[in-house]
């Protein structure tokens, strides 16, 4: 986990849950092969509805057409993000597409754990919506130090959440490497 | 593996928010009693399995109080769906729920399961209620190991206290497409069914059955009806329990249902040949536990929940059906 992360912000709405993040009929695709795992970033965020994707404009598209990569780094969403069936393929397919951070409101829990426990990403909570104040493309830059997001583009600073003891998890890589680094799994 | 082995527990963990601590977790064999239970995710599956660990962010606390004697139209499938409708399908993030309150120890094992599965419906982390002699005894009668009974602080903090008075309540449904879109009965009633659908595991236990046998007994349902155990001990037990000199199966075949085999079934859609699966622009009343657009198999179905008493009266009359008219 890198304790600055910059890069252009994508704007999703509120109760985002796992099946917009990544339509259950993807989850045919290897995670591991080289070339099936880009198939999770083509279809990252896909299930949005249009008018909800890259807000506030909306009917943005989170990936250019046949990319699996994302020209976003962050992405700004409202309460309860993840929420739905728990799959560790929603915190992955933001990964393959170049996500490195989600601010939101709040988290469905095992969204949030899935993406400490194998460091797909780094999960912040915004203490005051960021829906409505920061705008698809917008420039930011998060300083994990303090816990601070800048917008960039207008200037504006927010206050996130500390990730508190999570962080250490992030840090070590993934809960398997945190285990090792705390003698719990022999190397 | 059963799929109905939610254990009720207890709380005993004060509130606060990113605490961490890689805990100990004791694996119980099917029919013990963990103090806590929460969903988890492959990589902490593969961690406890490996080192019998995990680590927790500890919730806070929201409780619920149920006071008064539950009247026999109400189910524990009512409270809780009267609570989700009440903080929100997203109201209990990352909280405990506990349930406490005379009307919540008047309840069975089974009925308490119903409530503490589903706290996860209003985002709960898990649903909790505080052992007693009911709780003690179903533990015996599946270990003779020792245990030892874990109660919450004193002095926990809460964020939120409910109280109701469960005399004053009705049967309650959540309309499509959220847990938490709750209406009263009478403000759906007379709604056309294309289905009826008893099963999974917060509607698919014995007591489930029982209850919805009590109405579907002598009679015959008017729609598709589907009856899906949870589990194959609820599968054997309903050929083995009697209503009147007739198997509690034979209840629901005599009444023209179509009989599942155990398993989750439709809860969760599955292939197009699922049992009991939605088709197209379909509406079901159903005694599961989530009605997401597509849940049930058909982006295009409607999908009602309600108690197995409420399912019953529907299904023998096809329209959504207060119980209260059929249990008198």
């Amino acid at each position: 986990m890198k304790d600055f992360i910059s890069g252009r912000a994508y704007v999703v709405g509120d109760s985002i849950d796992t099946d917009q993040i990544i339509p259950a009929k993807n989850l045919v695709y290897s995670m591991s092969d080289p070339e099936e795992r880009k198939h999770y970033g083509r279809q990252a965020l896909s299930a949005i509805p249009s008018e909800g994707q890259g807000l506030p404009y909306g009917n943005i598209p989170f990936t250019a057409e046949g990319k699996h990569e994302s020209e976003y780094t962050i992405l700004i969403a409202g309460s309860n993000f993840g929420c739905g069936s728990s799959r560790e393929h929603a915190p992955f397919s933001l990964l393959v597409a170049g996500i490195e951070a989600v601010v939101a409101e709040s988290y469905a829990r095992i969204f949030y754990r899935n993406s400490v426990d194998a460091g797909f990403l780094v999960p912040l909570e915004s203490r005051v919506r960021l829906v409505d104040k920061i705008r698809t493309g917008d420039e930011l830059e998060i300083d994990l130090s303090v816990s601070t997001l800048k917008n960039v583009t207008t200037g504006e600073e927010y206050l996130l959440n500390p990730l508190g003891d999570v962080a250490e998890i992030l840090r070590a890589g993934n809960v398997f490497e945190y285990a090792r680094q705390a003698g719990l799994i022999p190397d | 593996m059963q799929h109905v082995v939610q254990i009720p527990g207890n709380r005993n963990l004060r509130g606060g928010r990113n605490c961490k601590r890689l805990i100990d977790v004791i694996l119980h064999g099917r029919g013990n009693i963990q103090p806590f239970s929460a969903g988890i995710g492959n990589s902490d599956a593969a961690l406890i399995m490996g080192t019998g660990k995990i680590w927790v962010r500890i919730p806070e606390t929201m409780r619920f109080v149920f006071e008064g004697e539950l009247p026999p139209y109400l189910m524990a499938k009512d409270l809780i769906l009267t609570v989700i409708g009440d903080i929100g399908f997203d109201g209990g993030t990352y909280c405990a729920l506990e349930f406490t309150g005379t009307a919540v120890y008047d309840l069975s094992m089974e009925e308490r399961m119903t409530l503490t599965n589903m706290a996860i419906e209003a985002g709960g982390k898990n649903g909790i209620i505080e052992p007693d002699e009911k709780t003690f005894e179903y533990v015996r009668s599946r270990t003779n190991a020792s245990f030892e009974p874990v109660y919450g602080d004193e002095d926990s903090k809460l964020i939120l206290e409910r109280a109701y008075d469960v005399t004053c309540m009705e049967p309650v449904v959540a309309k499509p497409h959220r847990p938490d879109n709750r209406a009263g009965v009478t403000e759906v009633s007379g709604t056309k069914l294309d289905k009826a659908y008893l099963g999974s595991c917060t509607g698919g236990k014995l007591e489930d059955f029982q209850a919805a046998a009590q109405i579907i007994k002598g009679e015959e349902v008017r729609v598709d009806t589907y009856v899906v155990p949870s589990s194959t001990e609820v599968s054997e037990a309903m050929r083995t329990t009697m209503v009147d000199g007739v198997s509690l199966w034979d209840v629901f075949v005599n009444a023209g249902c179509q009989m599942g085999h155990a398993s989750c079934g439709a809860c969760l859609g599955g292939p197009i040949d699922t049992f009991g699966r939605m088709q197209g622009s379909e509406v079901v009343i159903s005694t599961t536990n989530r009605n997401f657009p597509g849940r049930m198999g058909s982006n295009e179905a409607s999908i009602y929940l309600a108690s197995p008493l409420t399912v019953a009266a529907s299904a023998l009359s096809g329209v959504i059906t207060d119980p209260r008219e059929a249990l008198v």
